[in-house]
C-alpha cells in the first residue's frame, strides 16, 4: 500500500510544509544551523586526522652527536643507531651538509652569513632514522638516546600525539555539540509536526471512522518531517561546501608541504552524513509527535 | 449481522454507566431507530460498534467481526464494513463534494479508477450529481447532510450508523434525507439511525430500540417513538 500511495503522502507531506510555513523555515533553519555547525567540527576534525596520518608518514628521528665529536665517533654511533630494533635506514647528515643546506635553503640571500661560519662549523653531525614501523618511534627514539655520545634526539611523534588528542578533543566536542542540536532540532520539528497534526485534525478524525490504518494517517506526517529534514541538510550542505571551498585554499597556503583535503575528497561523506542527520532528526521529531499526539 | 450479548460500558473517568446488560440483535437490510433521552446510551452503542469504545462485559459482534477478539490493527477494517453520519456532518469545508466523497476511498486506498467511477454513481444516487464541484460552504444543510451520506456510502458498507442525521435540518428536508436513508435501505444496506425526530419514527413504522439511563427498555418491530422519551 505504500507503495500504491506513495504520490499521496507525498503531496500531503508538502501540503503540510507549505501550510505552515513559518514553523516549517523555522525547522529548517535549526536543521541548517545544526548541521552547519557540525559540519565545521566534522571538517575540521577529517582534516586534523589527514594531517597527523602525513605527520607520521613523514615520521623520521633525528638524533644530534656533540659538534667536537670526531667522524669515526659519529661513524661508530651510526653503526649502533642501525642496529635498534625498527630502524630501517640511519642516514648520516653531516654539519658540513647541514650547513650547505642552510645556504641554498633559509640563508640563500645572505650566503655571507654561512661564508663566517666555514670555519668554525657551529652545527653538529646528525643521523636521521627511517623505520620500518612508525608506531614504535617513541621506543627507538628512547634507545637511541641511551646510546653512549648522542647528545640530543628529536622525536616528532611528540607532534602527532599533540595532533591526535587535539583531534580526540575536536571529536568529542562535535559529538556533544550534534546530540545537543539534534535534541533541539526534533523538539522543534515536533512541535511543527504537532501543529500540522492540530490544523488537520478533522480529516485525520474522518481518516479514522472512514477506515484509514494507522500507518495511512502517520506517512504524510513522517513525510513531512523527513522533508524538514532533507531540505535542511541540503542548504547546510550547500552553506558548508561553498565555505570550505572558498576558506581553504587560504589555509592551505598557511600549511606548506601538509596537504589539506579537497573539497572532492570530502564531498560524499558531507553529503551522506548530512542526509542522514537531517532525515533521522526530520523522523524522530515526527515520530514523537505521532506517538504523543495521533491516537489512532 | 451486529449482535450485543449483555454489554455493559460504564466510562471510568466520569463513572456514568452508559450501557447496562444490553443485548439484541440486527440483521442484514434492517431498518433500526435507536431512541432514548440524551444521555441514555444511543451513542455509546454507536461508538461501541465502530470500537472506538470497548466495553466491560459482554460480547459484540458486528458482520464478520468478533469485536473483543480484534486486534487493533484490524480495527480499521472493522471500520470500512461501517458508514457513519454525523448531525454536524463532518465534511472538510477545503474540500469540494465530490473530494469530500472520494477522500472516503482515498484514505483507505482505492485505486484511481475505483474513485473516478464509483464517486459519480453514488453522487448521483443522493442527487447530488450536478454540485460535485462546488464547496461544502455553498450548499444548504440538506445537501451537506447528502454529501455526507454518500460519503458513508461510498465504500459500500453493509451497515450505516446515522448519528441524529436530521437534528440541525428543517422539517422539509429532514424528511428528504429521511427517505433517502430508507430508500438505500431498500437496496439492502442495514441502517442504524439515532433520532429524536418523534414523526418519522411514527410514521415509518420500523423497528425501534428505546433506551433509558443504559438498559435497553423496548424493542419494537414496527414501533412508534413513545411517549415518555
Amino acid at each position: 500500500m505504500i507503495f500504491r500511495n506513495a504520490k499521496y503522502f507525498f503531496v500531503q507531506g508538502v501540503k503540510g510544509l507549505v501550510s505552515n510555513s513559518l514553523m516549517t523555515l523555522a525547522s529548517i533553519g535549526i536543521v541548517i544551523a545544526s548541521l552547519v555547525l557540525f559540519g565545521f567540527f566534522l571538517l575540521f576534525g577529517m582534516n586534523l586526522n589527514a594531517v597527523g596520518e602525513q605527520i607520521k608518514e613523514q615520521c623520521e628521528i633525528n638524533v644530534y652527536m656533540p659538534n667536537e665529536m670526531s667522524r669515526d665517533g659519529v661513524r661508530e654511533i651510526g653503526s649502533a643507531l642501525s642496529e635498534i630494533e625498527y630502524v630501517k635506514e640511519a642516514q648520516l647528515y653531516t654539519k658540513e651538509e647541514r650547513l650547505q643546506n642552510y645556504r641554498e635553503g633559509v640563508y640563500q640571500e645572505r650566503a655571507e652569513v654561512i661564508d663566517t661560519l666555514e670555519e668554525d662549523n657551529p652545527l653538529r653531525d646528525a643521523y636521521i632514522l627511517v623505520l620500518e614501523d612508525v608506531t614504535k618511534a617513541s621506543e627507538v627514539a628512547a634507545a637511541a638516546a641511551k646510546i653512549e655520545g648522542v647528545q640530543e634526539v628529536v622525536n616528532r611523534q611528540d607532534l602527532i600525539q599533540q595532533i591526535l588528542s587535539i583531534t580526540n578533543t575536536v571529536q568529542h566536542v562535535s559529538v556533544w555539540l550534534l546530540l545537543i542540536l539534534a535534541f533541539i532540532s526534533v523538539f522543534i520539528i515536533s512541535n511543527t509536526i504537532k501543529l500540522g497534526m492540530f490544523s488537520r485534525r478533522k480529516e485525520i478524525n474522518i481518516m479514522k471512522f472512514v477506515g484509514a490504518t494507522n500507518w495511512f494517517i502517520r506517512w504524510p506526517f513522517i513525510i513531512e518531517g523527513m522533508l524538514l529534514g532533507a531540505v535542511g541538510a541540503a542548504c547546510a550542505f550547500a552553506i558548508v561546501m561553498l565555505g570550505y571551498g572558498s576558506v581553504l585554499p587560504a589555509i592551505q597556503e598557511f600549511m606548506g608541504n601538509i596537504e589539506l583535503l579537497a573539497s572532492a575528497e570530502v564531498i560524499n561523506i558531507v553529503i551522506a552524513l548530512f542526509l542522514i542527520m537531517g532525515m533521522g532528526i526530520g523522523m524522530t521529531g515526527s515520530g514523537l509527535s505521532i506517538r504523543k499526539h495521533l491516537h489512532v | 449481522m451486529i449482535e450485543f450479548k449483555n454489554v455493559s460500558k460504564t466510562y471510568e473517568d466520569t463513572g456514568v454507566r452508559a450501557l447496562s446488560d444490553v443485548s439484541f440483535s440486527i440483521e442484514k437490510g434492517e431498518f433500526v431507530f435507536l431512541v432514548g433521552r440524551s444521555g441514555a446510551g444511543k451513542s455509546t452503542l454507536s461508538k461501541l460498534i465502530i470500537k472506538e469504545e470497548s466495553p466491560d462485559e459482554g460480547e459484540i459482534f458486528v458482520n464478520k467481526f468478533d469485536l473483543n477478539a480484534l486486534a487493533k490493527k484490524e480495527i480499521p477494517y472493522l471500520r470500512r464494513s461501517v458508514g457513519m453520519m454525523f448531525q454536524d456532518f463532518r465534511l472538510l469545508p477545503n474540500k469540494t463534494v465530490y473530494e469530500n466523497v472520494a477522500f472516503a476511498m482515498q484514505v483507505i486506498g482505492a485505486s484511481r479508477s475505483e474513485i473516478r467511477r464509483n464517486v459519480p454513481n453514488v453522487l448521483n444516487l443522493v442527487g447530488l450529481g450536478h454540485k460535485a464541484r462546488m464547496l461544502p460552504s455553498q450548499l444548504s444543510g440538506g445537501e451537506q447532510q447528502r454529501v455526507s451520506l454518500a460519503r458513508a456510502l461510498v465504500n459500500k458498507p453493509p451497515v450505516i450508523i446515522a448519528d441524529e442525521p436530521t437534528a440541525n435540518l428543517d422539517p422539509d428536508t429532514s424528511v428528504q434525507i429521511m427517505e433517502l436513508l430508507a430508500e438505500v435501505n431498500q437496496r439492502g444496506t442495514t441502517m442504524i439511525v439515532t433520532t429524536h425526530a418523534k414523526d418519522f419514527v411514527d410514521t415509518m413504522h420500523k423497528r425501534v430500540l428505546e433506551f433509558r439511563d443504559g438498559v435497553l427498555i423496548r424493542d419494537e418491530k414496527e414501533g412508534a417513538y413513545g411517549n415518555d422519551i
